[in-house]
């Protein structure tokens, strides 16, 4: 792969969803990505926001390929996924992991905390009972989770845990580019603030690319290196935060601009 | 109150009349199908200590019967001889586990005495006994169609789920079939269909596949259910990121949801199929002479004559009470169970 | 309207598909109804034949299919070989008379059963409701068969009722209300024994269903509002509880003919129920598979009237 080559890069992707009634004659037809280009260079950061039901989410799944889509294509390290045959794309998949919003459901609830960990090495097959369990209590660590809580239930823990859970499960098979859906929404703020900081950490440390999705623009604008918006199924703009925040092109950022919240005098955009 | 004890009540009943049940050949004094034909419908018979001299006996004992003079059916007691009630005797043959025999039963007389628990039918066979070997036909004819439907329906539940689609389609219009039409009546037409005179085991294994198979489809919608909502769950989609096979998702994740419901209307579907067998041999359709079944044990209560006199020969239906008791406050518990997550 | 027409058509394809399906499973047992002539020795072996092909009964599956179904669309749903007539009018008067049974049995269980399920889920966990619930709980262990030769016992020892069949004897010449005297009097035996039956199951879903709505938020929310009791349960509880009850009820009628077999045959109650039984015996097919046919037909009907009455009642399917 050259250096050059961007680590994700999407490429006209269309999705539809399409509801069908028998013996009705409605069809509810929802598009949900039009024609949607990113690239995301490795090492860095892509913030995307956009309201709920603007294809977000959508998006999310069809570049880990949880969804197909209905044309286009997903260059992850210069290979296009929507074409590969089953076994090639898992052997891929590892490599570009999604986290979810909804953290309660995004464990099994019978699992302990290392057996939710080490569970994608068993699914690869990587490694003895032992060498996992090691790996799975070195990843807690890492992600600042209390050693001793290992045999804990997934339900047992905090919102905020929950989601450092998530992503000590995502980095088990060292990913290379993470895509977190919404993760940081519901979490309050403190905690927020403490992922973010771990997040950024994990950038620095083990070189990771990350697709963030959300609605927040004031978080995105302080962590991304480019955001893009997004406005039922296409996206309208894609700039780097200080020119979103001073020159907003499309009339749907201004409107989420104008939307943020004020606190006192002073916005939370950076500069003016 | 909702603590397992709710369940293991239940159950240990169960678990105590299944295995009276299954001991049916050591517990009973007698072969089902040994007659007496000189004893038709013996009354139970009565176990004394004390005799007509008035003396106290640390064994107890029964007398023999005598006709009433000028009836039939009709007996007295012949208080001439003792005969003392013997443990651990040798009696008629009975299998244990496959060609192993046994010739011990708990307990017994000494010949020409007979000891009638629950009285005699109409050719002098003991109730009792029939009444144990019985239950191995119809509680056991229950569970396996039972577990028959519940594989059936869990393999086509999940895999309409699992696969959705056409798949799913085809399935649940099927089993929408299924469960239109009234299958009591379906049962009794396939079976009749059949040979009507075959052996008794035939018979059992015939009955058990028809009931069997008739009622896949009420478990098969629960189970799809169930596997449909598991699929969309993000822990099934976050396995399937890290590659995981179908096969995997599939025993790791959504099949463990499935176990409670399976339970659930395996208590709920099991009386009923022991009352579709006791009701098809009841009607003669079922399990043949001269093997029992509570259901055919039942059947002389066609006649009025039996009705009215011979109230022991109601005991075989009295017997399904605590069974359908038990499975019904079992299906309770287990439904409590799983709405509490 | 659509919505009827689709249903209607659906139940159309579905007593096809059930009819298939029937036929298909009785055909694949072996033997028909010549089957036990065969053992006949005065019966040739060409006079079976003869009398095979008379009946068509040598003809491949799908084409005997292909008659039955032309002989239903002329109304006469195929011929009874024990009869020697058209099943169809064999069929309506057994089914009237079952119907004569069940109608009352299932309006009895109701107007029983949802007194006592209202009244158990307003006092959940009270002595009432103990009772009450231990009660139901007794009755639906005890088998049907159980309950119908238990009353048939009470019966021939008081001599109070008559002990089985439809009329008495010399029944024709009584007058009207002794008619209706003894047709009644007969039918209090089976009819206490389906009420009682099916009373445990409706109860018991009745009062599942009150509770859920009584602990609903909404409901709180009424209260909490201060709203009477009375308005509460008319107004509010019983129209949430419909929903489940309707399709209860469309189960009841479903089962109007089928679920009777068995106490028609202990009373010698002249239904569907021993007709199907002789049938059977007498390997008579198109009797059975016309008596099938019949009970669906019942269970599309019961879908079709509880999802009119669903229209009826929930405002919500109708903006659908």
């Amino acid at each position: 792969m050259k250096p050059s080559q961007p680590l994700l890069e999407v490429r006209n992707l269309n999705k539809t969803y399409v509801q069908r009634r028998w013996f009705s004659g409605k069809r509810f037809q929802v598009k949900a990505l039009d024609n949607v280009s990113l690239t995301i260079p490795q090492g860095s950061t892509l913030a995307l926001v956009g309201e709920s039901g603007s294809g977000k989410s959508t998006l999310a799944k069809c570049c880990t390929m949880l969804e197909e889509p209905d044309s286009g294509k997903i260059y992850f390290e210069g290979s296009n996924l929507a074409v590969m045959s089953q076994q090639e794309l898992r052997r891929r998949r590892p490599q570009l992991q999604l986290i979810f919003q909804d953290a309660a459901s995004a464990f099994n609830p019978r699992f302990s905390a290392v057996e939710i960990i080490a569970e994608p090495l068993v699914i690869q097959r990587r490694g003895s009972n032992g060498e996992r369990r090691k790996r799975a209590l070195e990843l807690m660590e890492q992600t600042g989770l209390p050693v001793e809580a290992a045999g804990r239930l997934a339900s047992e823990f905090s919102g905020g845990q929950r989601q450092r859970l998530a992503i000590a499960r995502a980095l088990t098979l060292e990913p290379k580019c993470l895509i977190l859906d919404e993760a940081l929404s519901g979490l309050d703020l403190p905690i927020q603030r403490q992922i973010v900081r771990l997040l950024l950490e994990l950038q620095a440390r083990v070189s990771l690319t990350y697709l963030f999705i959300s609605h927040d623009l004031g978080l995105m604008a302080q962590i991304a290196d480019k955001v893009a918006v997004m406005y039922q199924g296409k996206i309208v703009e894609e700039q780097t935060p200080a020119d979103l925040f001073s020159k907003p092109q499309h009339a749907h950022t201004q409107a989420l601009l104008a939307a943020m919240p004020v606190l006192g005098n002073c916005t939370t955009a950076g500069g003016a | 109150m909702i603590k397992t004890s709710t369940i293991s009540l239940p159950l240990l009943l169960l678990g105590f009349i299944h295995l009276m049940v299954l001991s049916a050949g050591f517990l009973s004094p007698y072969d089902y199908a040994s007659q007496n034909r000189a004893l038709p419908f013996a009354p139970p018979t009565t176990i004394h200590f004390i005799d007509s001299h008035g003396e106290w006996h640390f064994r107890p004992f029964v007398y023999g019967l005598l006709d009433q003079p000028g009836s039939f059916g009709f007996y007295n007691e012949d208080r001439k001889h003792v005969y003392p009630v013997r443990f651990f005797v040798n009696g008629d043959e009975y299998k244990v586990i496959g060609n192993v025999t046994s010739h011990l039963h708990l307990f017994g007389v000494t010949e020409p005495a007979r000891i009638f628990l629950i009285g005699a039918d109409g050719y002098g066979r003991d109730q009792f006994s029939r009444l144990l070997f019985g239950g191995q036909i119809s509680l056991f004819a229950g569970l396996l169609a039972a577990s028959l439907s519940l594989v059936v329906g869990l393999g086509f539940g999940v895999v309409a789920g699992f696969y959705g689609k056409w798949t799913d389609e085809i399935i649940m219009r099927l089993a929408e079939l299924f469960l239109a039409l009234p299958w009591l009546y379906l049962l009794f037409a396939v079976r009749a269909f059949l040979p009507l005179h075959i052996s008794p085991t035939a018979a059992f294994m015939l009955l058990v596949l028809v009931i069997g198979l008739v009622g896949w489809a009420r478990p098969a919608r629960l189970v799809r259910g169930i596997v449909l909502s598991a699929k969309e769950r993000n822990y099934v989609l976050a396995g399937r990121n890290f590659g995981a096979s179908d096969l995997y998702l599939l025993r790791c994740h959504i099949l463990p949801q499935t176990v409670g419901v399976v339970l659930t209307q395996a208590a709920l579907l099991i009386p009923q199929y022991i009352m579709a067998e006791v009701t098809l041999s009841f009607l003669g359709l079922g399990v043949g002479e001269p093997a029992p079944s509570w259901g055919n044990m039942l059947a002389s209560l066609q006649q009025y004559h039996v009705l009215i006199s011979y109230w022991w020969m109601f005991i075989p239906g009295v017997a399904l009470i605590p069974v359908f008791l038990s499975y019904f406050l079992l299906a309770n518990a287990l439904q409590k169970r799983l709405r509490l997550g | 309207m659509r919505f009827f027409l689709c249903r209607i058509v659906h139940g159309a394809f579905l007593l096809v598909g059930v009819s298939i399906l029937s036929f298909a499973m009785i055909e694949l047992a072996p033997g028909d109804f010549f089957a036990e002539m065969r053992l006949n020795p005065q019966l040739s072996a060409e006079t079976l034949a003869g009398l095979r092909q008379q009946y068509g009964l040598d003809q491949p599956l799908p084409v005997r299919y292909l008659h039955w179904a032309r002989s239903v669309a002329r109304g006469e749903f195929g011929f009874s070989f024990a009869y020697n007539t058209p099943v169809a009018p064999l069929l309506w008067s057994r089914a009237r008379n079952t119907l004569l049974l069940t109608v009352p049995a299932v309006l009895f269980a109701w107007l029983i059963a949802v007194p006592i399920g209202v009244g158990s889920a307003a006092r959940q966990g009270k002595w009432g409701d103990r009772i009450a619930s231990s009660g139901i709980t007794a009755l639906l262990a005890i088998p049907e068969l159980l309950l119908a030769l238990g009353f048939l016992l009470i019966s021939l020892r008081t001599g109070y009722l008559p002990t089985g069949g439809m009329l008495s004897v010399g029944f024709s010449e009584l007058g009207w209300w002794e008619k209706f005297k003894d047709v009644t009097a007969h039918l209090a035996i089976p009819v206490a024994v389906l009420t009682l039956g099916s009373l445990p199951i409706l109860v018991r879903h009745v009062r599942a269903t009150m509770l859920e709505v009584l602990q609903s938020p909404f409901i709180n929310a009424a209260r909490a509002h201060g709203i009477s009791s009375r308005r509460l349960l008319f107004r509010h509880v019983l129209p949430a509880a419909l929903n489940p009850l309707i399709s209860l009820f469309g189960f009841s009628i479903a089962g109007l003919l089928s679920a009777s077999l068995l106490v028609e045959v202990v009373v010698s109650w002249p239904g569907l129920g021993p007709l199907l039984f002789e049938a059977i015996l007498g390997r008579d097919l198109y009797v059975v598979i016309g008596a099938i046919l019949f009970s669906t037909m019942f269970l599309v009907v019961g879908t079709l009237v509880s999802d009119l009455l669903l229209f009826a009642a929930d405002p919500r399917i109708r903006a659908q």
